[in-house]
């Protein structure tokens, strides 16, 4: 049986923890506030660009021509994976990477370029042998439009060189704070749809939508990515708060758990003494 | 009798910017100025770095530093789509101005052909806000 000292060690060690990821859980949870309203603020430009790129592709009625565009046999397979840095935050990266393995299991390790965002996908992958062209950090308080120009360029400038014929990312949505959706959406090539939504409307161009398209699509992917950099740290930190508000609750059951079982060890201790007197004192007579 | 108005909605990745009522504005197209009304006949158009102008109703006149985007005229909608834009009162200008000073030195320094690009075009986006703030 444990001794009075080593629950009361034990004790001290789980307070300790508790406090610590009770302050993680408060960091993220004012956190998760601004990630989620970033996330928001980010859908109108998403949304906006997506119609005007509806209505210029109707216009342009499937004359564009665009490095971007360009179908080709999906031979090699890009894959930009959004992980975080930290860990801390329960199943958020398990979750990712495990997505990540399922879609990748019909193509074997030659024909499969990753760009990682995020030091923990990136750790994983190198280890196992994958080949990861482009390491980036992933910010943890703000992502700025800035950092999602850097992955940006470095996948389309893997596209252009046709080093990959397909690119895909694989992210994690932000649905509600505690619910989280991993997502694999396509980026390349560009799937613009001409159909829907098309106001018939007769438009002026300038200059001409040729030429206006393919201005807006590296814009549209940069778009593209940068909403899911917004969606995968919101969904980071939400994970986060949940997971360490879980944490510190257990912390607390464990510890009332041990102040009975220190209670339990004291009695019996003083029990035993009582005995141990009694029984002395019963002897000398 | 009131002014005819049109709705005009400024959007940039990272945020809503303006969304508002508006009697006319002008923009800076890649083919030159172009000053939109209530009721124009739809146009679609790349933006370059310049002043959008815009006129709200009771003759207010504000006017917006833009670094670039596309514009689209529809259906009395305007919608910008803008790389960045900000009110004079929204620049920040000691930002803008560090700006400036940092860009000058690069290009006195004269390093590759990459950095002295973008150093120009910090240059120029520096320029045009302080010029917006400075409301030339």
């Amino acid at each position: 049986m444990a001794t009075m000292r080593d629950i009361r060690r034990r004790i001290r060690t789980v307070g300790n923890i508790q406090q610590i990821t009770n302050a993680l859980k408060m960091v993220a949870s004012a956190q998760v506030q601004r990630a989620q309203s970033k996330a928001a603020a980010a859908r109108p430009y998403a949304d906006n660009i997506a119609a005007v790129m509806r209505n210029l592709a109707a216009a342009a009625e499937g004359q564009v021509e665009h490095p971007l565009l360009a179908v080709r046999e999906p031979k090699n397979i890009g894959l930009l994976v959004i992980t975080s840095d930290k860990g801390m935050a329960g199943s958020y990266n398990t979750n990712v990477v495990r997505t990540v393995i399922d879609t990748l299991r019909p193509y074997s390790k030659d024909r499969v370029k990753l760009v990682m965002l995020g030091k923990k996908g990136r750790l994983f992958f190198s280890r196992r042998g994958y080949n990861v062209v482009e390491g980036f950090s992933m910010p943890s308080s703000e992502v700025t439009f800035t950092d999602a120009l850097n992955v940006s360029n470095t996948i389309r400038r893997l596209f252009e060189e046709a080093q990959v014929d397909v690119v895909y990312v694989v992210y994690t949505k932000f649905i509600s704070i505690v619910k989280h959706l991993v997502t694999v959406d396509q980026v390349l090539p560009a799937a613009v749809d001409a159909g829907e939504g098309v106001s018939s409307e007769e438009y002026q161009f300038e200059p001409a939508p040729e030429v206006l398209l393919g201005h807006l699509l590296p814009k549209y992917v940069d778009t593209q990515i940068y909403r899911a950099m917004v969606e995968s740290l919101a969904s980071e930190q939400g994970a986060r708060m949940t997971a360490m508000s879980s944490a510190t609750d257990n912390a607390a059951e464990m510890i009332e758990r041990l102040t009975l079982d220190l209670n339990r060890a004291r009695q019996a201790a003083i029990t035993k003494e009582l005995a141990e007197i009694v029984s002395g004192a019963q002897a000398l007579k | 009798m009131a002014e005819r108005t049109f709705k005009l909605e400024v959007v940039t990745p990272e945020r809503l910017a303006l969304k508002e009522e508006a009697v006319s504005i002008i923009v800076p197209g890649v083919e030159g100025s172009i000053g939109i009304l209530a009721h124009r006949a739809p146009i679609m158009s790349e933006l370059t770095l310049g002043q959008v102008k815009v006129r709200y109703k009771e003759d207010v006149t504000v006017r917006y530093a833009i670094s670039g985007g596309f514009m689209e005229a529809a259906e009395n909608t305007v919608r910008i789509l803008a790389d960045s834009f900000e009110s004079a009162k929204e620049i920040d200008v000691a930002r803008a101005e560090a700006a400036l000073k940092r860009a000058q030195e690069r290009l006195a320094a004269k390093s590759s052909d990459i950095d002295m690009a973008r150093a120009e075009a910090a240059l120029r986006r520096a320029l045009n806000r302080l010029r917006v703030a400075r409301g030339e």
